[in-house]
């Protein structure tokens, strides 16, 4: 990669991740454990990695929405290799944010599942002597508040500012499918794991279409399509449901003696 | 039944599953030409290697992410296989370590049943032309002490050859129920037979197909009205009738046109490579 390259893809991350990851927390409320390591191993070494992948346990793990930066300060293994990640493999992966996959634990304990890369151990390796680092996870609070962008036809393909949405670090296109005006999609960016719901609603408040957010991992923009009853008009609106607050948490971790496959 | 023939009954028996058997195992190969004048190489290797660290039944991340195996990309080069339209996975009948390890999967095509033996096969991307066809074989990861895979023997199964047809169907509506009459489905091996879901509203549509014969014939489909193209469900789903939806009533102006493949040639590949260095 080239230095030019490199620095406009540290500058777009860091653009990315300004409005989730803030200020950050750094409490017991969240532990890591160890849960699986997959090494990809690639006659060309330069495409291999390895991924670790943590569960990340307690209480705060009901409200945790999506985790990013998945930091390794240090790591090696048994036959003298650094796997700290390249700062390619650090942009590209591990400081993307990412849903939350969460587990069930037997003893009940909320959890979920992150991820992130290390360089690949030697194949002479038998163990990875340490890994320390960091992740960071996102909460959300369980109350709600609702915003409402009225007459939704004003929206359609313009970009206009909204105070409520603004307040939020949120933005919002529409768009119409293929001239069919009962069609509409919608791409919320800006800061769109607070969003729990989006709703077109009528003039008097029933809900005419529920959107569902397309499946993805990547949280930087959340993508809903609705399909109306009718053509869209200046009577709907379109409802957010969205957390009031939101809050960053860091968990730390460090692993001795990690059996490699 | 007396006790001789019970004993004479069990012989026959077992003659008669060893008969079978043999016969089901060659059965595959046989309806393919061998082409041994195919040039294989290894492309690339990847060796991927999980393990599970949580203790045991506390969190069960079994199905979470990626599982062990080495994968071994074969690209091939030869006059018997221009014109590539499909591959199949390498069918692998010996792989072993440099630590005497076999690397063959338990449930291999090549020690499967016949019947079960049928590869997957791929369309080639012919994009790119100067690239020369790629597939891979599926192996067992091999321990961490290895450093290579002493020696690889198998067989790829490849399409080539063939001429691309298009069948036009017209006047849909008036073709549900029935098997279409076409001769170039007649020439291609395969019968198909179409319906439509009727209650899909006036702005959707499900078309129903079922195939027997030889379906792999069939290599796409679109739908128009008119001169336009109508957008459709990407592909047929693996059950009887397959399902399209299309984002369009079917009215008597809806055409289908399905995309065949007549008189292709169906080969082997055999290939034997040695000291092949693990990453």
């Amino acid at each position: 990669m080239k230095p030019k390259d490199f620095l406009c893809l540290a500058v777009a991350g860091l653009l990315t991740l300004a409005p989730c990851y803030g200020g950050a927390d750094t409490n017991d409320q969240l532990q890591a454990a160890l849960a699986k390591i997959t090494e990809t191993r690639d006659s060309k070494p330069e495409r291999g990695s390895t991924q670790i992948v943590l569960t990340v346990s307690g209480p705060a793990a009901k409200r945790a929405e999506a985790f990013a930066n998945f930091r390794v300060d240090q790591a090696a293994d048994d036959a003298g290799e650094n796997l700290v990640p390249s700062d390619h493999l650090t942009l590209a992966i591990n400081t993307r944010i990412n849903d939350v996959f969460r587990v069930k634990r037997s003893d009940g304990v909320p959890s979920f599942v992150v991820d992130g890369l290390i360089r690949t151990p030697s194949r002479q390796a038998t163990k990875i002597i340490r890994l320390v680092g960091q992740v960071q996870v996102m909460t959300l609070s369980d109350e709600n508040q609702s915003i409402i962008i009225p007459k939704l036809a004003n929206y359609i393909a313009k970009s206009r500012a909204n105070k409520d949405l603004a307040s939020k670090k949120l933005t919002l296109e529409i768009g119409i499918d293929n001239g069919d005006k009962t069609r509409l999609f919608t791409n919320v960016g800006g800061n769109p794991a607070i969003v729990r719901k989006l709703q077109i609603i009528d003039d008097n408040g029933r809900v005419l279409e529920e959107g569902g957010f397309n499946p993805g991992f990547t949280l930087n923009t959340k993508s809903c399509f609705f399909a109306l009853p009718r053509d869209v008009d200046d009577r709907m609106s379109l409802k957010f449901e969205v957390a009031v607050s939101q809050k960053v948490i860091t968990v730390p971790f460090d692993f001795k003696d990690i059996p490699l496959p | 039944m007396n006790r001789r023939a019970v004993v004479e009954l069990a012989i026959l028996s077992m003659l008669i599953c060893g008969v079978v058997r043999a016969e089901s195992a060659t059965m595959p190969r046989d309806t393919a030409t061998r082409a041994n004048d195919v040039k294989v190489s290894v492309e690339a290797v990847f060796d991927t290697r999980a393990a599970d660290l949580f203790p045991p039944g506390q969190v069960d991340l079994k199905n979470w992410g990626t599982r062990s195996g080495l994968a071994v990309d074969l690209q091939f080069q030869g006059e018997a296989v221009k014109n590539v339209s499909e591959i199949g996975p390498a069918m692998v009948f010996e792989a072993t370590d440099d630590l005497n390890e076999s690397l063959v999967k338990e449930r291999s095509p090549a020690t499967r049943p016949a019947s079960e033996a049928k590869p997957q096969m791929y369309p080639v991307d012919t994009g790119d032309a100067a690239r020369p066809p790629t597939t891979f074989a599926r192996l067992r990861s091999p321990g961490r002490r290895a450093t290579k895979i002493v020696r690889l023997r198998g067989e790829i199964p490849v399409i080539a050859g063939g001429e691309r047809k298009t069948v036009e169907i017209t006047d849909l509506p008036s073709r549900f129920g029935k098997f279409l009459d076409d001769p170039t489905l007649t020439q291609a091996g395969v019968k198909v037979w179409i319906d439509a879901h009727k209650d899909r509203g006036a702005k959707f549509a499900d078309l129903l197909f079922k195939f027997s014969g030889n379906e792999s014939a069939i290599r796409d489909f679109k739908v128009f009205e008119g001169n336009e193209e109508v957008p459709t469900g990407s592909g047929y789903g693996t059950h009887d009738p397959k399902i399209i939806s299309v984002e369009h009533a079917i009215t008597k102006q809806t055409v289908l046109r399905l995309f065949a493949v007549v008189n292709e040639k169906r080969l082997t590949v055999p290939f034997d490579l040695s000291d092949i260095p693990l990453p």
